[in-house]
């Protein structure tokens, strides 16, 4: 052990009380920081989990909207009153041309292409209002995550067999294997049974959601083999504008839409609670600099007498100096320390309450980078306690007995 | 003149351990006051020598130079005919922990250590490690100054005496050429006054350390092999002991008392217990 080490240890042992008042302050100001971190950072995934977790990150649709043609074609006053699909919707045609290329592309988790319409559900003299989706499960699974979140009856859409929501099922008193009836835009009621029933964990989903086979959809909607759009997930769902860019270029003829444009307010919300979550952090740690800083500076006075002696007896302007920085960084590294500890008990302690509605996670590297920026800190504040100690004159201090 | 004539003969001494030139110390930048006015003194190797003077006739600021804790303002200090005055700050530190040992009036320790790691202390400041390498010497040296079983108090837990004879174990452990001692009994009652003198003496003789201490104590310098007086930043009287009788060395260190005026005698009781 180098004998400045020793000497710092010794003077932090020596002010016992001061020493453990300063850790506990860093501690404190970690654990805050840990603390809010987390709580900020798992209530944001949790709000994006609920936006986004089940459902396309970004959409593939026909360039043209079929809604807006069809009101142009049929001038002021059109009635659309038997919801917004309509036959002569543009369809995405060559859309296996698309869904090939997209594949390929290396931010793809899942890709999905999907046949979108509405219908009114009637069973037992109620009519509900619902969106249909036709997909094939093997792709749309991963999405939605379908097969995991089952109810009742097994994930699989075939032939005239769909997939319900729990809350509609609920209300309407259904169970699996029940019949069901459709009425789509086109007038024709058409009957299906129900295969199963799931829970998106959604309630207007788990209310309005239906998914039936693609090819069966194509049938009841009339849209021969074109499809609404290419739904698909990426592995960095943050990142899904700069992705969407680049295929707008990349497809060309297209319209491409990312959950980041259609959720801006969420997202701009999401962004100032993170800046006034770093803004506290950095409040704290500069509290806790002046703090560790104010300790050593007062300890510089209080030990000029030792610091004199030692340099008289042939202790350089360097170790002088870095007897205080070595204190520091102590002080910085067990305040850091003892703070992870209080921070991931809190964390803990929190969690088991069950207050909330999702579970406060922390996040190793951020907890590491916290535990960091306070050992850095620490230092930091010993500079000028540790220059005032190299400038000590011997002399001056051992005169002043 | 007279003064390069004197210098000259300061050099032709052979034995000469520590040599100070012309030795000027101001302070003050506009109004300046003359701590040390031109003074020369040569310090030989196993001298016991004590600088005796009044308050601020500049005794501690000489210590202070020839023990490399500050530099003249002008004149020359040679230690073993090589000159220090111009060296920097870590290349003084690096002098006074391989040459020098130092004893305070006010002890001085490290009250965070035992009296064993204050002894060890400038070991492990030359080495740059807190290590045990030297623990038998340290220890042979407690058992010298009588502290062999005081040795892992803290510096805190020990009497005024106790603690001053563990600073001068530690002004031993690196086996200096020199001991300066400010005031080493200043603060010590009559008992520990004598202790700590008969032990200075002691390692004074039988490891022919030089020593030079500064005291108000003449008592002390009475028993010195030499006597320093300084007066108003210069040496008065320069003179050795040996030979002198009592009556001729208490006339040359109380001149004043000698006259039997018990006035001055109130003075000097007074200046004595500081």
């Amino acid at each position: 052990m180098s004998y400045e080490l020793k000497v710092a240890l010794r003077f932090l042992k020596g002010g016992k009380t001061q020493t453990i008042f300063i850790i506990v302050g860093i501690a404190i100001g970690v654990a805050v920081q840990i603390f809010l971190g987390a709580l900020i950072g798992s209530l944001q995934d949790s709000l994006v989990e609920e936006t986004i977790g089940n459902s396309a990150h970004i959409t593939i649709l026909n360039e043209e909207d079929g809604l807006t043609r069809l009101l142009a074609e049929e001038g002021e006053g059109a009635s659309l009153l038997r919801g917004n699909y309509y036959p002569y919707q543009k369809t995405l045609n060559n859309w296996q041309e698309i869904f090939q290329k997209i594949q390929g592309e290396e931010q793809v988790k899942a890709v999905s292409p999907v046949l979108s319409g509405n219908a009114l559900v009637r069973s037992t003299g109620k009519d509900r209002s619902v969106q249909i989706k036709g997909i094939q499960m093997k792709q749309a699974d991963p999405i939605y995550g379908i097969s995991s979140r089952m109810v009742e009856g097994t994930a699989q859409v075939e032939a005239n067999s769909l997939l319900i929501g729990k809350s509609l099922a609920d209300d309407m008193g259904l169970g699996s294997g029940d019949s069901i009836d459709l009425l789509t835009p086109s007038g024709q009621p058409v009957r299906f049974f129900v295969g199963g029933i799931f829970d998106l964990e959604n309630e207007s989903l788990n209310s309005s959601l239906l998914f039936m086979e693609l090819g069966r959809a194509q049938t009841l909607f009339q849209s021969g083999s074109g499809i609404s759009a290419i739904e698909v997930q990426i592995k960095d769902p943050f990142i899904a504008d700069t992705v969407a860019a680049k295929w707008r270029v990349l497809l060309g003829g297209v319209e491409i839409r990312e959950w980041k444009e259609q959720n801006a307010q969420l997202l701009s919300a999401l962004t100032s609670q993170s800046n006034s979550s770093y803004t506290i952090q950095f409040f704290v740690i500069l509290a806790v600099t002046f703090g560790i800083s104010s300790v050593l500076a007062v300890s510089v006075i209080q030990k000029s007498r030792e610091i004199g002696i030692l340099k008289a007896m042939g202790t350089s302007k360097k170790s002088a100096s870095r007897i205080f920085v070595l204190q520091g960084l102590i002080l910085g590294s067990i305040g850091a320390l003892v703070g992870v500890l209080l921070g991931v008990l809190l964390l803990g302690g929190f969690n088991l309450s069950q207050s909330l509605s999702f579970s406060i996670v922390y996040k190793a590297k951020e907890v590491l980078l916290i535990a960091m920026i306070a050992v850095g800190a620490g230092t930091l504040a010993s500079v000028i306690p540790a220059r005032r100690s190299a400038a000590l004159n011997p002399m001056e201090a051992i005169k002043n007995g | 003149m007279a003064e390069i004539s004197n210098t000259a003969k300061l050099l032709q001494q052979e034995e000469s351990l520590l040599l100070g030139e012309n030795l000027v110390r101001e302070y003050g930048a506009t109004i300046k006051t003359y701590a040390l006015d031109g003074v020369s003194l040569r310090i030989n190797a196993g001298e016991f020598a004590s600088i005796i003077g009044p308050s601020g006739c500049g005794k501690s600021t000489l210590l202070n130079l020839l023990g490399a804790l500050d530099r003249p303002t002008s004149g020359r200090l040679l230690f073993k005919g090589k000159e220090f005055s111009g060296m920097s700050d870590d290349e003084l530190a690096l002098f006074r922990n391989r040459n020098i040992g130092f004893i305070f009036q006010f002890h001085h320790l490290l009250s965070e250590f035992t009296a064993l790691e204050n002894v060890l202390l400038p070991t492990w400041i030359e080495s740059g490690r807190a290590d045990r390498r030297k623990e038998e010497r340290a220890k042979e040296l407690l058992s010298l100054v009588g502290l062999e079983d005081r040795m892992n108090n803290l510096a805190n837990n020990l009497s005024g005496g106790q603690q001053q004879r563990v600073s001068i174990a530690r002004a031993l452990i690196n086996e200096p050429d020199l001991i300066l001692a400010d005031e080493p009994t200043g603060n010590l009652d009559s008992e520990s006054t004598d202790q700590v003198y008969d032990l200075l003496r002691r390692i004074n003789r039988e490891l022919n350390m030089t020593f030079l201490i500064v005291t108000h104590d003449r008592h002390i310098a009475e028993k010195s092999d030499r006597v320093i007086e300084m007066k108003d930043g210069k040496i008065h009287k320069d003179f050795e002991t040996r030979g002198m009788k009592g009556d001729c060395l208490w006339a040359e260190l109380a001149p004043a008392n000698c006259k039997a005026i018990p006035q001055k005698m109130e003075t000097l009781e007074a200046e004595q217990t500081f």
